[in-house]
């Protein structure tokens, strides 16, 4: 089943992934879309390290590891990132980044 | 089958810095929930017991000289470059925590879970200042990160505050998918997250014939993503814009805490991975950080010219530091370790007193810290004005102070490597951050007061100005013992030995 879809594919799929994160996390300006995009680019790297667990050491455990962790931090960091986007929509009633922009110099 | 999960061998005093650290930031939080009354003073004080405890364990267990310690499968070292990090850590957590105490309650934000993040973040500096893992290393990171996050946005509900919290979330996870994605490059590439290993594959596969092997060039790419995430951690042109406006919305003794504790984890993990892991790859990653470094200093060191505001102007100057710490990172191989943590020790004094002093200026509901506040304080309190003074001097590097000799063994290590380039824009740069510095002083002893500011003062402020400013100087005239200090904290190139 291994042979039927070669790594580069799944890598190619990957950084297909990333890009799309990558994207989002520019040229969206509300808060939480750009952490969506954030976290499409975190999801893209699980999938990274995932096969490339799969396909050249399924013997060892360190990338299916991995993966969990960044799934944890990744959960981490979205909650303290919706909280801060709760916290700067009380103060300023909005959550759009462009204008949530006081300090400048 | 499924892969068989082997336990390894544990030696517990390894991680014995960090399990006091955290275990005391959890038992804190948990004890800040039953204490009674608003006053949150005691849960400080208990936080700065557990620092002076860790420091207590960190020295009980630091391995002889030129020895080091490994465990969990070579995935933590302790080596005595680690112990040094760790107490240089522990002293800037400690400081953050003085000056924090009576400021939470002055600006009307005193919330107990203040220290144990404080502690919590300390934990994941000294995490990453001694993983010999890629997974530890992000692990770190993001612990520190996380924390340094809500404690930007702590002044709730100033709303700087919050914005500066958002800007550096953002920018930091975004970062943080830079780093992550290089890791799973490198892992790639070379089939293993550690740093010993990763080194190895690579003397190995480059040693072959003179093609560039697949694995050897995704470590190559995966290497170039975490050095982009890094520099957003450590704020090196191009990758600083966020740090001003952090610095400048965060609470002040946040903003000191990360000036110096995050730059210092950051650069000692990256130090490790240059130098362990992508030493074969130095003709790579030379260059680079030479461009970088070069960029930060004249960049920081120019912006921070043109700022009114203090706290500004000291997060361009941290900028500006950045760059002289990466000279001392890129010349590792020789000198390079001693004269980071020389330098990171001399920077910490005189930032962490810097921000002191600008905490006794700060008045309540106020954001902007202007330079004119500093006019004219040499006639109504000349001891604060000295201490600034001392303070400014060691930042631009003037002798006879503990900056000057950071300046000159950074330097020196990057002369006797050959780097007479970024030698020379290094002293240009010095001579531009002199004029700022200085401009600060002249306003406190030349200028009359343009508006009157009564400074606030209470124990933690004072002892930790009074200790800043005795190191600053002590260091700056008897250098040595402080050298043979971090002469003897050698990292640890290989497991055990």
């Amino acid at each position: 089943m291994i042979s039927a879809v070669p790594l580069e594919w799944v890598l190619i799929l990957a950084s297909g992934l990333f890009c799309v994160g990558l994207f989002g996390a520019l040229s969206r300006r509300h808060a939480v879309s750009m952490l969506m995009g954030i976290e499409l680019m975190l999801n893209a790297v699980n999938i990274n390290l995932v096969a490339f667990w799969r396909y050249t050491q399924p013997d060892e455990v360190g990338g299916m590891i991995f993966a969990l962790f960044v799934i944890v931090v990744a959960a981490a960091e979205a909650a303290v990132g919706l909280a801060m986007a709760i916290a700067i929509y009380r103060t300023w009633q909005t959550v759009n980044v462009d204008s949530v922009d006081s300090l400048r110099g | 089958m499924p892969p068989e999960i082997v336990i390894p061998a544990i030696d517990v005093r390894v991680i014995a810095p960090m399990l006091t650290i955290f275990a005391w930031a959890t038992v804190l939080l948990m004890v800040d929930l039953f204490m009674p009354g608003k006053d949150r003073k005691l849960t400080g004080y208990l936080a700065l017991a557990g620092l002076a405890v860790t420091a207590l364990v960190t020295l009980a267990v630091q391995p002889a000289p030129g020895t080091s310690r490994t465990s969990f499968s070579n995935m933590v070292v302790l080596d005595s470059f680690g112990t040094t990090l760790t107490l240089i850590l522990l002293l800037i957590a400690a400081f953050s925590i003085a000056i924090s105490i009576n400021y939470l309650s002055y600006h009307n934000i005193e919330m107990g879970e203040y220290y144990p993040l404080i502690l919590f973040a300390t934990g994941g500096m000294i995490l990453l200042g001694q993983s010999t893992n890629l997974i530890l290393v992000f692990l770190g990171v993001e612990l520190l990160s996380i924390t340094l996050y809500v404690l930007t946005a702590f002044f709730y509900p100033r709303y700087t505050s919050e914005e500066a919290g958002l800007k550096y979330l953002l920018l930091g996870a975004f970062a943080a998918g830079f780093l992550i994605y290089g890791i799973a490059l490198i892992y790639g590439g070379a089939g293993t997250l550690d740093l010993f290993e990763i080194g190895a594959f690579l003397n190995t596969s480059l040693a072959v014939g003179s093609a560039f092997p697949p694995g050897a060039l995704l470590v190559l790419i995966g290497g170039a993503l975490v050095l982009i995430g890094f520099c957003f951690k450590i704020s090196l042109v191009p990758f600083h814009m966020w740090t001003p406006d952090v610095y400048e919305g965060s609470p002040t003794p946040v903003a000191a805490f990360m000036s110096v504790g995050t730059k210092g984890a950051a650069f000692a993990a990256l130090l490790r991975i240059l130098i362990v892991a992508l030493l074969p790859f130095k003709i790579y990653w030379l260059p680079v950080l030479g461009v970088l470094a070069t960029l930060t200093m004249l960049f920081g060191n120019i912006a921070a010219l043109m700022q009114p505001n203090m706290k500004r102007m000291l997060a361009y100057s941290s900028v500006g530091h950045a760059g002289y710490i990466t000279i001392g990172i890129m010349t590792a191989g020789t000198h390079g370790t001693e004269s980071f943590l020389f330098y990171l020790l001399a920077y910490a004094l005189a930032n962490m007193g810097a921000f002191a002093v600008l905490i006794t200026l700060e008045r309540r509901g106020e954001m902007a810290w202007s330079v004119d506040d500093f006019a004219g304080l040499w006639k109504r309190y000349p001891l604060l004005a000295i201490a600034m003074a001392t303070f400014m001097l060691s930042l631009a590097g003037v002798p006879p102070t503990a900056g000057f000799f950071g300046k000159f063994f950074v330097f020196a290590a990057a002369w006797e490597d050959g780097q007479i380039f970024l030698v020379f824009m290094g002293v240009l740069s010095s001579a531009i951050a002199a004029f700022f510095y200085l401009r600060v002083i002249m306003r406190m002893f030349m200028d009359e007061p343009v508006r009157e500011v009564i400074p606030i003062f209470n124990r933690g402020l004072t002892i930790t100005i009074g200790i800043a400013v005795v190191g600053t100087i002590v260091f700056g005239l008897l250098p040595t013992p402080l050298v043979s200090l971090v002469q003897n904290s050698v990292i640890a190139l290989g497991v055990g030995g």
